[in-house]
């Protein structure tokens, strides 16, 4: 399975570290990544080009649970039923201070 | 104000009332700050006794616990006791001493990244790089450590920022946000599965008591007459005396519990999470049922089990709404007679004493509302399966991480929640060497912390598993050697007397919950004994096995 993730997060101190040890930890391969600071310093776009066996949506959760994260897309490039497609994810874990 | 100051007076605003920590030189200007302020603070003797002694204290009370340590080695000695509040979604706030900014990555004396050591064991980490964030930084990570699912937040603060001075800070007083109310397609969608259903069951966790959901968890089971069986967590959750509790399921669950999770046709979850020790071979897990899955995490949906209908927020909202009674008499004659066919027998024609009969014992002559936490091993499956609790927040046990040495702690920290409640810990001869110091913080602050210490001279649940699947290959498990406990205690100062047959059982637990200030008994148990019934690690919940009939 491939899949690309784009994601807008707050750009403080930690906060890539965060996602690249969640992705870690669950064996996901990063095959590129990239990250820019955008002009006012408050956030970061990063999109990462990943690969992997496990299933895509429990990952994908697990990045949207970071606090630093603001919101998430993802698409299918490989082995998905929606590939190409940008899918948006939307939930967070409830009352999360803002 | 120092940055000291501002972190005391910002841990008051947020209503801490009591701190567990351990002092050390980075973390020096806030001990300094701390005399004279209006927190008590817990100098306990090792600091993951702190996270521990925190973990229990938020278990009991259902507030943020609090812990902190110094840079370096007392950080690094924190990390065991939050990760097991991040594995039992346990509000903790935990704070280091940091050198200072200057310093930082230039391996200074007691530096390590703790930020970046605790990032995977937390629910949320900051490290404080100005004395204008520390107000800020402190009110955030009490509202992420309580809010929507609970969890461990760290907050690394180097010795400059809590040295430096600044006028004019703002305090926020303590929020938080309230559950938003579950959607109502989705309370739609689980009434008409439930009202169809032929055999619905209840599988309720740790989630009803963070939510404080368990009178309307009874509600609910009440209303809909819909049996239930609960997770290690979730003990207590529901009575366990109610008629329609099954018990707990999964590998030392009762046959009963198992039984009916697997020929259920409606699994509706409650704050649990399809752990691998309750569901063992995940594939044949309730494998005929549809699943309704209720928890304030949205990455637990369809995390391990696909569902057919999630209801994320308040679970109270949720349970209050579906009250309905679908027809299922013949199911719940069939759960009712397995819980009687397969009911614990207590039976023991022997002379030494019979862990599981202690216990119930124990749970039957103990003082209304006794706090009970456990060690990890045989001895806390035998409090599990065998002491009846009432409510959740009575039951305080490491589920997730399983660490050894919680009970003590724990303990402790339950009693400063809970002033007025027993509070016993039930420990094993191998856990409880694991935080042995703490005993001198039960004395130097006459906590009547009561110990129950069972004395197998093994680490029980590990010979356990070598005398069943790895043929008897006995592999460092033998604690013959144990020092003498009853002399261990006494030299804290702490009372002590030992049982050790069968029938000096009943006076022995009298005699401990009558004492006034902390005890322990001792008490010598068979070394053979195991905790039955089992499910084999693999092995789908049908296929338990029970003690060899000798
Ligand atoms: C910190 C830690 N180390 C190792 C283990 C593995 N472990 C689980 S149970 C157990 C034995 C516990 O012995 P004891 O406290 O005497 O309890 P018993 O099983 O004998 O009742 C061990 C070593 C653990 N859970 N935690
Ligand atoms: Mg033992």
């Amino acid at each position: 399975m491939k899949f690309t993730v784009s994601i807008r997060l707050t750009n403080t101190e930690g906060a890539l570290e965060r996602l690249l040890g969640r992705l870690r930890q669950r064996a996901f391969e990063i095959s590129s990544m990239s990250a820019e600071r955008t002009a006012d310093r408050a956030y970061l776009d990063a999109r990462f080009t990943i690969e992997g066996t496990r299933d895509v949506e429990p990952v994908i959760k697990q990045l949207a649970k970071c606090y630093e994260v603001l919101n998430l897309k993802f698409q299918y490039t490989e082995g998905g039923a929606q590939n190409g497609q940008w899918q948006h994810h939307t939930e967070r874990e409830v009352c999360l201070p803002v | 104000m120092k940055g000291a100051d501002i972190l005391i007076k910002a841990l008051e605003s947020e209503g801490v009332d009591v701190i567990f920590g351990y002092p050390g030189g980075a973390i020096m200007p806030v001990y300094d700050a701390l005399v004279g302020s209006k927190l008590k603070h817990i100098l306990v003797r090792h600091e993951q006794a702190a996270a521990l002694a925190a973990d229990g204290y938020a278990r009991a009370s259902g507030n943020v616990g609090v812990c902190m340590a110094t840079s370096g080695p007392g950080a690094t000695n924190l990390l065991t006791g939050i990760a097991n509040a991040q594995l039992d979604s346990v509000p903790m706030v935990a704070i280091t001493g940091q050198v200072s900014t200057t310093l930082m990555g230039t391996d200074a004396f007691q530096e390590v990244d703790i930020f970046g050591m605790s990032m995977s064991v937390v629910k949320h980490n900051f490290i404080v790089r100005k004395t204008s964030d520390i107000a800020k930084t402190i009110h955030d990570a009490f509202e992420l450590a309580r809010s929507g699912r609970p969890g461990p937040v760290l907050v690394d603060l180097p010795k400059d920022v809590v040295s430096a001075d600044l006028e004019d800070v703002q305090f926020k007083t303590s929020s938080s946000k309230p559950m938003p109310r579950p959607e109502a397609k989705d309370l739609h969608v689980a009434h008409d599965l439930i009202l169809n259903s032929a055999q619905p069951l209840i599988y309720a966790g740790g989630g009803i008591r963070i939510a404080g959901a368990s009178k309307e968890l009874t509600a609910f089971v009440d209303a809909t007459g819909i049996p239930v069986v609960t997770t290690l967590q979730g003990l207590g959750a529901i009575p366990a005396d109610h008629p329609l509790n099954l018990g707990m399921l999964g590998m030392h669950g009762t046959k009963a519990a198992n039984f009916a999770v697997q020929s259920c046709d409606l699994l509706i979850c409650i704050g649990a999470r399809f752990d691998d020790r309750v569901t063992g071979k995940l594939a044949e897990f309730a494998p005929g049922a549809k699943v309704i899955h209720m928890d304030a995490d949205p990455a637990e949906i369809g995390k391990l089990r696909m569902v057919q209908c999630a209801i994320m927020g308040d679970i109270k909202v949720a349970l209050n709404f579906l009250h309905v009674r679908p027809e299922i008499d013949f199911w719940v004659k069939r759960c009712m007679s397995n819980k009687e066919k397969y009911a614990w027998d207590y039976d023991a024609p022997m002379e030494s004493v019979y862990a599981p009969k202690f216990i119930k014992e124990m749970s039957d002559r103990s003082p209304e509302n006794t706090i009970v936490s456990c060690d990890v091993g045989q001895h806390q499956m035998w409090v599990a399966q065998h002491y009846g609790f009432k409510s959740p927040n009575n039951h305080l046990t490491s589920g997730g991480l399983g660490t050894m040495g919680f009970g003590l702690p724990a303990a402790i920290g339950a009693q400063y929640a809970s002033p007025e409640s027993c509070v016993v810990t039930v420990s094993g001869d191998g856990s409880i060497m694991m935080n042995i110091q703490e005993l001198a913080t039960l004395k130097r602050y006459n906590i009547p912390v009561k110990i129950v210490l069972f004395d197998n001279k093994a680490l029980g649940m590990v010979r356990q598993w070598q005398e069943l699947f790895f043929n008897e290959n006995y592999s460092e498990v033998d604690l013959s050697d144990n020092p003498d406990f009853v002399k261990v205690a006494e030299a804290f100062g702490i009372p002590s007397f030992r049982v050790e047959r069968a029938d000096e059982v009943n006076d022995a637990i009298d005699r401990m919950f009558n004492h006034k200030g902390p005890v322990l008994l001792h008490v010598l148990i068979d070394p053979k004994e195991n905790v039955w019934p089992l499910v084999p690690p693999g092995k789908s919940n049908e296929q338990m096995m029970e003690a060899k009939t000798v």
